[in-house]
């Protein structure tokens, strides 16, 4: 998202063809037009949202993702800060490739691992994967007890097929 | 260990836009960023404040000819080792500067000096030469995506998942890791999208919209990976093209 919706367009000094959407708007879209059709409470396990850096804080999805998720989650606890505000996964910037600064890495994930712990969530849904890992890292180092699932799958389970 | 002295100086020269200039120069060290940073929520030492990561930077501007080896290295720790680059405090900033795009250009002088670190600029190299980061060939990406339709038309026997379809609405675009690894994403992907009508497209050409580029800080590259899923892009005459990440 930040390479092709902000980035590109000062790199090649033009703008392009076409626009660089993230996946969670089109998804609210089709829920705000009724084309999607999702089981309203599908899913009752307590569950929190990692606001992504690019998706939520420079792509502007916060509302939309929270439209999604109170379409299929009974039980959604808010980090906080959450949104715009929260803390970032750790995982951001290629932080995953980097395995010489995993230290530093792990040990500014305390404040991130505090916020999802106080929420209570057993399942922490990420709507990107460099958040998959970072949370999924987070959770195991300071042993929070909550599972990490992508977005996508949260969604595609609660999705009504009979319905369609 | 040397470093060749003209690359830095043109590398330096092509980064020094006025927005960089100027942000460079209007940071007074308030420290209001602080509280953005995660690295200092977690461990509160002067060094994790955000705006201590502009200072390796506007150190070789300053000592412009002058610069060692160290500087070099403390500019690539610094960058690369405490920063996600999430952009949070550029909203405490009372400037609002844009200190990951300060880390990101700093990234650029050590990724132009030779000094990325091996993990990033490997990947970047499999994404160079294979056009995805974890160097998947056309042919496995398409089996991949047969073999995950076929498993979805068992639940939604209608399920579609054209390639290189000219005049779609949308082109749907993945990490790497979706078909190498976790082929069950792109099943969830594929069925969300049938799921809700959307007209959309792949790409056998231009499938990852990752870019480790990006975070290596290396703009020549990064700009060629965005120009593969440009070009496809544009090509196919999508509207939009829905990014990976």
């Amino acid at each position: 998202m930040k390479a092709l919706g902000f980035e590109a367009p000062l790199w090649l000094k033009r703008t392009l063809g076409f626009e660089a959407t993230p996946p969670i708007k089109v998804w609210a879209d089709g829920l705000a037009t009724g084309r999607l059709k999702l089981k309203k409470g599908f899913h009752t396990v307590p569950v929190t949202f990692q606001d992504s850096c690019n998706f939520i804080r420079n792509a502007g999805m916060y509302r939309q993702s929270r439209q999604l998720m109170a379409a299929v989650a009974t039980d959604f606890r808010e980090m906080h800060p959450a949104g715009n505000a929260t803390y970032c996964c750790g995982n951001g910037g290629g932080q995953g490739l980097m395995p010489e600064y995993k230290k530093r890495k792990i040990a500014a994930m305390k404040a991130k691992a505090e916020c999802i712990r106080a929420t209570g969530a057993s399942l922490v849904v990420v709507a990107c994967h460099n958040c998959e890992d970072g949370i999924q890292e987070t959770c195991k180092a300071y042993e929070v007890d909550a599972k990490i699932e992508l977005f996508s799958a949260y969604l595609a389970e609660a999705i009504d097929l009979d319905e369609a | 260990m040397n470093f060749d002295a003209d690359i830095l100086d043109r590398t330096m020269k092509e980064k020094a836009g006025a927005r960089l200039e100027m942000w460079l120069s209007i940071c007074s060290r308030c420290g209001m960023c602080a509280e953005g940073c995660h690295y200092y929520a977690s461990d509160p030492r002067p060094e994790h404040v955000p705006s201590y990561r502009i200072k390796p930077l506007l150190d070789l501007y300053r000592r412009r000819g002058k610069v060692t080896m160290e500087m070099l290295e403390t500019l690539r720790d610094v960058c690369y080792g405490t920063c996600t680059m999430c952009q949070r405090c550029t909203m405490y900033c009372p400037h609002g500067i844009g200190i990951a795009a300060l880390v990101h250009a700093a990234r650029g002088v050590a990724a132009a000096m030779g000094m990325t670190p091996s993990g990033l600029a490997s990947g970047l190299q499999n994404a160079l030469e294979f056009g995805n980061n974890l160097a998947v060939t056309e042919e496995n990406f398409v089996d991949t995506v047969e073999w995950q339709l076929e498993e979805l038309q068992q639940e939604m026997p209608d399920a579609e998942a054209p390639m290189d379809r000219e005049g779609a609405e949308y082109l749907l675009t993945f990490h790497p890791r979706d078909i190498k690894f976790y082929p069950q994403n792109l099943y969830n992907y594929l069925k969300l999208y049938n799921a809700a009508g959307v007209d959309f497209t792949l790409s056998t050409r231009a499938w990852d919209s990752t870019n480790l580029g990006l975070f290596a800080g290396d703009v020549p590259a990064a700009s060629r990976l965005a120009g593969n899923v440009i070009a496809a892009a544009e090509a196919l005459k999508v509207r939009a093209v829905i990014t990976a990440e």
